[in-house]
């Protein structure tokens, strides 16, 4: 937050430090008036600070004090029931970070990450160009793909199940081209390829509404000066609308990267992580070692959450350059 | 802005039905498959067959209510939280008004798949396990929610409140009949996607819960496809139940949505 808010310099009349009060003649009204002002700063901020109580009270319940404890259980053992016992350092790091198969998941993340953000933008650019054209009946198109932003994930990933299905759409389309059908989800080679591209279906009505909107607030009379200059259309989206959203472009960039971090729905409906671990991200993986069937170990699985924290700290602080930017052409 | 022939308007509305059946092929295969898919996945004709099956093997009715009771009291709880909250950040003379926006925003750092490790031994411990209120309990506030009102108090103008406060009216009656009113739009943008990701939740509902009566719709109906005598039919039939409340509201204020954005920041 680099912005510096108005309200305090506009409220500074009401502060009791007032440098102009000050200046005034020191009548007895004034001095007065000027406890009062700040007597009720002063119980301004008394109600103010009861208002932050249960904002702050629940996220530090839920949120800041579990922080911690992941970071402590991150450095103890686990017990035999899975729960955490003993002090043991950073022993769990190094049980994670010498896994060999810790460094395969983590690739994998990142691809994944890399190809459902390029996914969207690429896919959400062309969509987003078509549905800020001028033509008869464009808002419904847009109403009806930007309402995909409210399906649930899970209930996404079902239909998809039913689409990547043996018997489903898919195989049923390449039986009509004469090829074989692709075991989607049950192929090694496969089931990262389908997860990725359902993951870039669920985000795509936000990316919509994000694109829509930012490509409807260019300046038209800059497009209309390029067409008069006889520039074609390819080459205004190209080199002048894109380089003109590209901070919301951004954006969605960053948000979608956080997200697909986050991603565990799809994965652990349509793959369980598989098949061997071929759709394991960190995040399903801190699912398994925590909950995951007789491998209870909540140690590793901190650590692993710890992994994940820096990972989303990171991208998370880069959204935040965004989200307050208002952006000027 | 120049008038389009009527071809190229032809045109236009059919590419943007193939592209709008591209995009919304897993909703139109929901919706299609819960009416029509037998026992062996074949297309037949159009029934409610489905539907009962799914109810029958599934208390669905009573997890529908669930995932309702989990909605209204999570947005409830993130919207009061959060009006109270960028009140205070905005109206009450606090001398760093960022830094408590900070910590609200500092929450958002904190990715809840890291969280849920502790928050799950915390609501094992205190009992709640299967519970309804352990679905809801940690979600109550969110750091997003108090950003979109801040911004939106922000644009009130300060000299206004002053005035107000010097015609005597309190906190309360100043929000209640002045601020809220005018940031209606925040209002309605902010519970619509409280209320959607309410709504969607699904890995800590899975966690927290493990008997069919207490889970969520979202989880329910993952469960079906292990049901007896389910096919992929009655599991399309429960998703379609699962997404027509949410698909409805995003449907019809799909303005506010693009609300969202500009209360964000992104212009």
């Amino acid at each position: 937050m680099t912005h510096t808010d108005h309200n305090q310099k506009e409220g500074a009349g009401t502060l009791s430090t007032n440098q102009q009060a000050s200046a005034d003649p020191p009548a007895r009204d004034n001095r007065a008036s000027k406890k009062n002002r700040s007597s009720a700063a002063t119980r301004n901020r008394a109600i103010g600070a009861l208002m932050l109580v249960p904002g702050l009270g629940l996220l530090t319940i839920f949120s800041f004090i579990p922080l911690v404890s992941v970071i402590i259980m991150s450095m103890q053992g686990t017990d035999l029931f899975g729960s955490p016992s003993g002090f043991i350092g950073l022993e769990n790091y190094v049980t994670v970070f010498t896994d060999p198969s810790f460094y395969s998941v983590l690739v994998r993340t990142v691809v994944y990450a890399v190809a459902v953000v390029f996914g969207r933008l690429v896919i959400g650019i062309l969509l987003a160009i078509f549905l800020t054209r001028q033509f008869g009946g464009n808002k419904i198109f847009r109403t009806l793909m930007t309402s995909t932003v409210s399906v649930s994930v899970a209930a996404a990933s079902l239909g998809f199940l039913a689409i990547f299905s043996p018997t489903g759409i898919m195989n049923e389309a390449l039986g009509k081209f004469g090829l074989k059908p692709i075991g989607w989800l049950t192929d090694p080679r496969w089931a990262f390829p389908t997860i990725t591209m359902v993951t870039i279906w669920t985000g795509l009505g936000f990316t919509l509404i994000l694109l829509c909107a930012a490509i409807e607030a260019v300046d038209p009379e800059i497009i209309e000066a390029a067409r008069l200059d006889g520039a074609n259309e390819a080459r205004i989206q190209w080199s002048m609308v894109l380089p003109l959203i590209s901070p919301t472009l951004f954006y969605i960039a960053v948000t979608a990267c956080i997200e697909t971090l986050q991603a565990f729905a799809q994965i652990n409906i349509m793959t369980k992580g598989g098949p061997g671990q071929a759709t394991t991200t960190i995040t399903y993986n801190i699912y398994t070692a925590a909950f995951g069937a007789g491998s209870a170990n909540f140690g590793i699985a901190s650590a692993l959450g710890i992994v994940l924290f820096v990972f989303v700290f990171i991208l998370t602080l880069i959204q935040f350059k965004f989200m307050d930017k208002k952006v000027s052409y | 802005m120049f008038r389009r022939s009527k071809a190229s308007q032809v045109f236009m509305v059919a590419l943007g039905i193939i592209l709008a059946a591209i995009v919304l092929l897993p909703v139109l295969y929901i919706f299609i498959g819960a009416f029509t898919f037998n026992a062996s996945g074949v297309v037949s004709r159009p029934t409610l067959g489905n539907f009962t099956a799914a109810a029958s093997s599934m208390p669905l009715v009573r997890q529908v209510g669930n995932s309702i009771i989990v909605t209204v009291c999570q947005t409830v709880g993130q919207i009061v939280t959060a009006i109270l909250a960028a009140y205070a950040i905005v109206f009450c003379n606090f001398k760093r008004p960022q830094l408590w926006m900070m910590i609200f925003l500092l929450s958002l750092m904190i990715p809840g798949e890291t969280t849920i490790l502790s928050n799950y031994l915390n609501v094992t411990n205190w009992g709640l396990i299967d519970t309804i209120p352990a679905i809801f309990l940690p979600y109550l506030v969110q750091g997003f929610t108090v950003f979109l009102f801040r911004q939106a108090f922000r644009s009130f103008p300060s000299e206004l409140r002053d005035a107000c406060a010097i015609d005597g009216a309190g906190h309360f009656r100043f929000m209640f009949h002045i601020l809220l009113p005018i940031t209606k739009s925040t209002i309605i943008a902010a519970t619509i996607n409280s209320a959607v990701s309410a709504w969607n939740g699904y890995f800590w509902p899975l966690l927290v819960t493990n008997s069919p009566e207490t889970r969520t719709i979202q989880v329910g109906i993952t469960q079906l496809s292990g049901a007896e005598s389910s096919h992929m039919g009655v599991v399309l039939a429960g998703s379609a139940i699962a997404i027509i409340p949410t698909l409805i509201l995003t449907l019809t204020f799909n303005k506010s949505l693009r609300g969202m954005t500009v209360a964000g920041g992104l212009k």
